[in-house]
């Protein structure tokens, strides 16, 4: 049996080996891994009353996806409660701005939230324990949901918080909600596209954590040396 | 292992969202600052011409800058880190053992991103963007990932922890067991 310190580092250069390959694999299947998490994303967005989705395209050439809304203009009176020409007969509603709410379009890079997949296959590869299919399986189901969380939440924010198009939302998102969109914007792209493969790799190898531990106590009583089978 | 995932993102979602608010920022970006200058400092050894200015690195010679900003100062690395040394049985002095020596590994390696991302990037802006995106992304995860398997390891050599260890083991493998007999 090897020393668990060297299983290791023999584990993290799998690891990397398998990357690269998991790298060269995403580099060209992209489009294909990232229209499911932009499936869901369109399912959620489409919940809320403020916009409706009318498109969700994917620009191979810029590696972006334009995301199209129709937003809906709350009224003055909707607003206010009461009508502005109880105050001024001569008021006209302003159609340029309901205009302008239509077929809004935003951009976002879906690609950042979908490099979990290389990592966690380099991973599960990396550790050759058995049952490999079932958990790549899972876990990309798990991976391409949370990329989903990441893609609703980019183009939240790129409608809520960006000033060119947040002025068409402001109505229907509290502060409150708006605080909500930051953190989760924020969460979608530093934390889950790396944290959430990780994670999973580890609640799937509990045996492989155990051994190491056992391995590191073995390695103790033999004095640190690494020991042979 | 659910106690373990429940205290990780428990600890993980309270302690980044701590670190957007004012309090945290008033850490945050001092701590930027000086990435920055440390940064800054490393290159001059080598390239007189490399500045800092606040969380902002350039080269006086080519006008190329770079700003550091959240996800590259390491803070969400060390973030991480932390909550997953706090899931895990240990004592109070391992963890702060762990984190320590986790502090200097993930910063360490930090230095070494920005500046192969500040001279990648004015080599090539193809190259620096798939850098900066994708590549040290993982490889900075990948290095927590290193450190807490390494000191889940040097854990099983203390007895202290040996016992909670081993009850938090038996009790998964109960669950297991249970779970088995139910199915």
């Amino acid at each position: 049996m090897q020393s668990s310190a060297a299983e290791i580092f023999r584990f993290f250069s799998r690891a990397m080996v398998w990357l690269l390959v998991g790298f060269a694999c995403w580099y060209f299947a992209w489009q294909a891994l990232i229209t499911p998490p932009v499936w869901v994303s369109k399912l959620v967005l489409n919940q809320f009353s403020a916009f409706t989705v009318t498109q969700m395209r994917i620009d191979a050439a810029a590696r972006h996806l334009q995301v199209s809304v129709d937003g809906y203009v709350s009224s003055p009176e909707q607003q206010l409660g009461v009508s502005p020409k109880q105050f001024d007969p001569n008021w006209r509603r302003d159609t340029s701005i309901a205009t302008a709410a239509k077929n809004l379009t935003v951009e976002i890079s879906p690609l950042h939230y979908a490099i979990g997949l290389p990592l966690f296959f380099a991973l599960v590869f990396a550790a050759r324990e058995r049952k490999m299919i079932p958990k790549l399986l899972l876990g990309s189901v798990v991976i391409l949901l949370a990329q989903s969380v990441s893609v609703t939440f980019d183009v939240l924010q790129q409608l809520v918080l960006n000033p060119a198009t947040a002025m068409f939302f402001s109505h229907s998102f509290s502060a409150f909600d708006r605080n909500i969109v930051a953190l989760g914007y924020q969460l979608g792209s530093l934390i889950l596209p790396t944290v959430i493969p990780v994670v999973l790799w580890v609640a799937m190898h509990k045996k492989m954590l155990l051994g190491l531990m056992a391995a590191g106590a073995i390695d103790d009583e033999d004095g640190g040396k690494p020991v042979k089978n | 292992m659910t106690r373990f995932l429940v205290v990780f993102f428990a600890l993980l979602i309270s302690l980044f969202a701590l670190q957007l608010t004012p309090i945290g920022q008033a850490v945050v970006v001092p701590w930027t600052n000086t990435v920055a200058s440390v940064s800054a400092a490393i290159a001059t050894l080598l390239d007189p011409s490399v500045i800092a200015n606040g969380a902002v690195l350039s080269d006086r010679r080519t006008g190329f800058g770079v700003v550091i900003m959240a996800g590259c100062n390491g803070v969400e690395a060390m973030i991480v880190l932390f909550a997953a040394m706090m899931a895990f049985p240990a004592t109070l002095m391992q963890r702060l053992l762990g984190l320590l020596a986790g502090f200097v590994a993930v910063q360490s390696l930090n230095l070494v991103r920005i500046l192969s991302l500040f001279y990648l990037g004015q080599w090539s802006k193809p190259v620096f963007d798939w850098a900066h995106l994708y590549g040290w992304q993982v490889l900075i995860m990948l290095d927590v990932l290193i450190v807490w398997l390494l000191w889940v390891r040097l854990l099983s050599r203390a007895p202290a922890t040996k016992n909670a260890t081993a009850a938090e083991a038996n009790s998964d493998a109960n669950s297991d067991a249970n779970a088995a007999a139910h199915t």
